[in-house]
Order: structure tokens, then sequence, then C-alpha cells
């Protein structure tokens, strides 16, 4: 059984087609990158699975459930990062992760929030209000609060979005070891450096097509790139 | 309890709660207007006589007369502070009233030219109390006019009373919806109160329309919503923890308007209970006013959900509050007309249409609470209960969609679809 299976997934926005017939899967374990310029669709995809948005056509399964059908049980074995995306500013970063975990596991919350202010690495600040917290803080929150509770399946949009390099390569190494913990992880990115460091499989997605799947290196190779950057521009190019 | 309802509830009060705005405008402004008020009506008219009392009453009198002299005289039995002196100390302004007795006073009263008693009152700046400094010295010498009228009748055994009060006026308004007669002072004070409350209630709707608005439009604005309707909780269980979180803001905020409405009162009795039919109001059976809070806290939680529901279409809190805002208008209208109209005059239509409307049972609660008439309130509450699960309704279909996401209005234009 794929972590996540999609196949011929169609969105539209009134008229406008956002994804035109994607289909790829995620197989459990993997750390997986959806790679695309801005409106290539990347988000919508994630949006789908996350539940947030239903599907114009075609399926889309996260360890065998519908996103759409059984939309309830797959938000128990998910975890969302918005590209966008921000705390409550009069809740400290430690009433925020005991807020979430609490929804997840009532019972045992206490150590899913140990390990969430472990992952965040806020140290005393977690018990500051958010409203005080820097875009950085602010994104490690929100980082720690997806990956805390350990989910099957963590939907990461963009998870370095406006971070500096420091930031950035804090987040990819905590990315990295939540993977290693048994849960499988889906990202998006415009960064193909970042993607390559990160992932062991990605699809490059352009006009709400998937033009590539593969490893990093398997896509360099089919087009006899040097990076997986001018990869996929000699792929959207043809 | 479903699950997430209790922590979206939590959340949602603490945000509140910890959100200065919040507190100033629902809270605070409350608790601080209404004691104002009720300290500027009490206080105002005692201060004044305590200004009186303790101020100077220079007497000019430049007559000397057997006249002048029953007004010195009088005036020091009035308990003002009197000293006589002459037109040279007008000029310092340490006085507070001076009272000129200008010269053949007595000759002129007694042949009828009505001698003109100028009298200076010296405040440090107009404000509420300058209306009772004012009013005080000039009821003492229409007081002083009455007296010396009488002392002349007297003398020429002449009953005063035939002359002043020659008759008693004893005037009754028969209110015919109400079915009873009210003595006029009464129907004042009731007239005063009926049509004041609707608006009192009125800001405090459009205050909860705004915050419930603000509960959801501020997950879109501070980015936290995608992630709230991603969480392994029931969509139902985020509605029903943000209506209860609007319906403790309406817990809150109806109890400082009712403390500050308390301290209005007893701020204000000084004033109050000079007014007749103010201790009728006072000794409202306690069921009463019971079935009327029910009332309308129910208004007020119908108040949240629709709060809710007008968020569904806000893009960002500024919009939020603007669609909350344009309810406004039509409400105010909703008053003016219940509280203007003889609604038993109009189309059984119209009349239907109003009665289904829950705001319209508060514009005349305050009457129909004096009334004991407590099917009022029943009914209304009713009509309301029925609005409140329609609109969850309504609500938790939204909810349960994707239209939460991609229903946008920013300032009233529509948007269609939403950014990748």
């Amino acid at each position: 059984m794929y972590a996540v299976e999609v196949k011929d997934l169609v969105k539209y926005y009134g008229s406008f087609m956002a994804l035109k017939g994607i289909t790829f899967h995620v197989d459990e374990g993997d750390i997986y990158g959806l790679i695309g310029p801005n409106g290539a669709g990347k988000s919508t995809t994630l949006r789908i699975l996350a539940t947030l948005l239903k599907p114009s056509s075609g399926v889309a399964r996260i360890f065998g459930y519908d996103v759409d059908k059984d939309a309830d049980r797959v938000r128990r074995i998910i975890s969302y990062l918005p590209e966008e995306a921000g705390g409550y500013k009069y809740l400290t970063g430690f009433e925020y992760l005991s807020m979430n975990a609490k929804m997840y596991d009532p019972e045992n919350f206490r150590e899913y929030v140990e390990y969430g202010i472990e992952i965040s690495g806020l140290g005393d600040r977690i018990y500051d209000r958010i409203g005080s917290y820097s875009k950085g803080m602010i994104r490690r929150l929100l980082l720690a609060r997806a990956l805390m509770m350990k989910p099957r399946l963590a939907i990461l949009d963009e998870p370095t979005a406006g971070m500096d390099v420091v930031h950035a390569t804090v987040i990819r190494d905590i990315i990295k070891n939540v993977a290693r913990e048994d849960v499988t992880i889906l990202l998006s990115s415009h960064n193909m450096l970042e993607v390559h460091y990160l992932c062991n499989k990605i699809s490059l997605i352009n006009e709400g097509r998937i033009v590539a799947s593969g490893s990093p290196s398997e896509i360099i190779d089919s087009v006899n790139a040097s990076n997986l950057e001018e990869a996929f521009v000699r792929l959207v190019r043809g | 309890m479903m699950r997430g309802v209790r922590d979206i509830l939590v959340k949602e009060v603490k945000e509140t709660f910890r959100n200065p705005r919040y507190l100033i405008f629902t809270i605070l402004f409350p608790l601080l207007i209404y004691p104002i008020m009720g300290y500027m009506f009490g206080f105002s008219f005692s201060a004044a006589q305590e200004t009186i009392s303790k101020g100077t009453v220079l007497v000019v009198d430049l007559d000397k007369s057997s006249f002048s002299h029953l007004l010195t005289d009088y005036l020091k039995e009035s308990g003002l502070n009197v000293i006589e002196s002459d037109p040279n100390s007008l000029n310092n302004t340490e006085y507070l009233i001076a009272i000129i007795i200008p010269k053949g006073f007595s000759e002129s009263i007694l042949n009828g030219s009505q001698p003109v008693l100028k009298s200076r009152v010296n405040v440090g700046s107009i404000s509420f109390m300058t209306m009772s400094i004012v009013s005080i010295p000039q009821s003492i010498l229409e007081g002083f006019k009455k007296y010396i009228g009488s002392e002349i009748l007297i003398e020429n055994n002449i009953d005063p009373r035939i002359i002043y009060d020659p008759f008693r006026i004893d005037t009754l308004v028969y209110v015919r919806e109400w079915g009873r007669l009210v003595p006029q002072p009464q129907l004042s004070m009731y007239i005063m109160n009926i049509y004041i409350w609707p608006w009192i209630l009125f800001g405090l709707i459009i205050s909860i329309l705004q915050i419930s608005t603000v509960f959801l439009s501020e997950e879109k604005e501070q980015k936290t919503l995608e992630i709230l309707l991603t969480l392994p909780i029931d969509r139902k269980a985020i509605i029903l923890g943000k209506i209860l979180g609007s319906s403790i803001v309406a817990i809150s905020a109806t109890a400082s308007y009712i403390v500050g409405f308390v301290l209005y009162i007893v701020l204000g009795s000084t004033f109050f209970s000079m007014v007749d039919g103010f201790t009728e109001i006072l000794n409202t059976p306690l069921h009463a006013i019971i079935l009327m809070s029910i009332l309308f806290f129910l208004e007020l939680l119908f108040t949240a959900s629709l709060g809710l529901g007008i968020a569904v279409f806000a893009q960002d809190t500024k919009a939020a509050e603007s669609l909350a805002g344009s309810f406004a208008m039509p409400l105010m209208l909703l008053i003016l007309a219940g509280s203007m109209l003889d609604l038993e005059s109009l189309p059984l239509i119209v009349k239907y249409i109003y009665y289904a409307i829950p705001y319209s049972y508060m514009i005349k609660a305050f009457e129909h609470m004096l009334l004991n008439d407590y099917s009022y309130f029943i009914f209304g509450s009713v009509i309301t209960i029925i609005w409140l699960i329609i609109m969850l309704f309504i609500i938790s279909k939204i909810f349960s969609s994707e239209k939460l996401l991609t229903m946008r209005v920013r300032l009233w234009k529509r948007r269609r679809g939403v950014k990748e």
C-alpha cells in the first residue's frame, strides 16, 4: 500500500483548471518532493491531500483512505503545514503545541509537547506569546506542531519559505531526523537545492502537469543535466 | 463533549480575554460609561448643592428697604452663605452668586412696575453641574417671589392659594395596548427607559457581531484556519467551540453591561429618586428579569452564530468588520420602526415579518417586563431558537465543504477562485 496515491487528479477553480490529471505515488518512509514554479499546482495538490479542497475528478488516497470520502480518517494520520501559516498571537508557543497535541491524543499529549519543544528549539521562549516571535521562530513552532505527533504522513508546503539560510538548514535537519522515525514526508518546494538535499524521490510539476518523476539523480541523468535546476528547465522547455 | 470542542473553546477564550481591544470595548467600556453617566446624574446634583452651600452669595442692596431686607433674610434662611456688600465687590471673581437689588425695589413691587432683580452666577466652566448650580439659586429666587406675593396677599386677608394654586392637576394616561392607566410623571420615566434600552442592546449586538465575525476572519488573516481544518476533530467541534467561545464573550459582555447599568442606577439614585415611577422599575419581579435576560442571551447567541456565518465571506478582519457593520443600518431601522410605529395598525404580512425577526423582541422587552407579559419573552425566545438552529445548520454545511476557504469577499468585491 502506498503512503500517497494520486491518480488522474483534476482540480478546477471555477473555469480555471489548476490540476490537469496528475498521477504519482509516495512509498511509506519516503521524503518525497513536489517541485515546480509558483502557480504550478503544488499547493493545490497538497491542499487536496490535506482534505482542505475536494478533487474535481480523479483519485487521491492516503494509506488507502480516500481524501474526499474518508476525510475524517485521513485527518487522524496526517499533519499539514501550509506555505503561508501563522500562530495565535495571544497564545504562548507552549499553549499552542498543547492545544494541538490534545486534539490528537488527549491522554498522552504531554510527551508530544515535550518532543515539539525539542524540535522547535525555542527553549524558554516557548512560554512567550506567539505575537512576540520572529517569522523564523513561528515557522519552527509550526513545523514542530506538524511533526511532534509523528504522523504517518507529514504534508509540508514550502517548509523553509521565507527563512534565512541558517534557519532553513535547521529545519531541513529536523525534517530528516523526523523522517527516520517512520514518518513519511511529502513536501513542496521551488528550491531545487533543498529538494536535492532532502528528498529521495521527487516529481516535477509545471502548469498543472507532472513533467517527470523519480529520484533526483535519475531525473538529472535523464536529461544529461548537471543539477536539478538545469534538469527542470530542460524538461519544462521540452 | 465532542473531542476538540473544549480545546477550541479554551483557545477562543484565552485569545479573546488577552486581546486588549476586546477588553476595552466590550468589558471595560460598559463598566465605565454607565457608572460615569449615573455619577453625572446623581453626584452632579448633590455636588452642585454642596458647591452652592460652600460658595459665597454676594447681596448688593441698593435699595435698603423692607423687601430688600426680607430678601436678604430669605436667602440666609435658605442655607446660603450670604455676604452683604457694595457694588465694587462685583469686580472680584471670588463669589459664586451675586444678587443686585436695584434702587426702588420695594416701591416698584408695590406699584406693580416689576423691578428687575439681577443675579450673576460665576462658574469656572460649562459642565453638567453648571445646570444645577444655575438652577438652584434661580429656584430660590422664584420661591422668594411667591413668598413676598403671599405676604402681601396675607396682609390683605387673601388666601395665597387662591392666586398661586387655585386647583390641582392629576393627569392619567390610558395606554390602550397596556390596558391600564398610568400617571403622567411615571409615563415619562417608562418612555425614557423603553426607548433607551433597545439602543443599549443595539450597541451590544453590533459589538458581539463584530467579535464573533473576527473569531473566524482572524483565523484567515492569521493564516491559522487551514491548520485548524486539518486537525483530527469533527468540523462541528470547531463550530461548537467557536459558538461557545462567542457565547462566553456574550455572557461576559452582558454581565459587564448589567453591572454597569446597576452602578448607573446606584450612582444616579439621588437624581432618579426624584423621578416618579423609578420605584416601580426597581420593584420589577425577579422572574421577569430572568425571562428578559434569557431572551437577550439567546439573541446574543444568535448574533454570535450570525457573525460566524458572515465571516465565511470575509477574507480578513477588515472585510469581516465591514460586513458586520453593514448590519447596523437594518438593525437601526428595525429599532426605529419598532419604537415609532403603531405595530397594531400595520398590515398583517408586515406584522408577521416583524415578529419573525429575532431582534424585534428586544425592542419592547422593557415595556413587556413592566407589564408582566411573560408570553412575549417565551414566544421571542422560541423564534430566536428556531433562527439559531437554522444558522447553525447553514454554518455546519459551509464548514464541511471547501467554501470556507474559497468563498471570499474583500470590501464587497467578489473574487473568483483562490491563489494556488
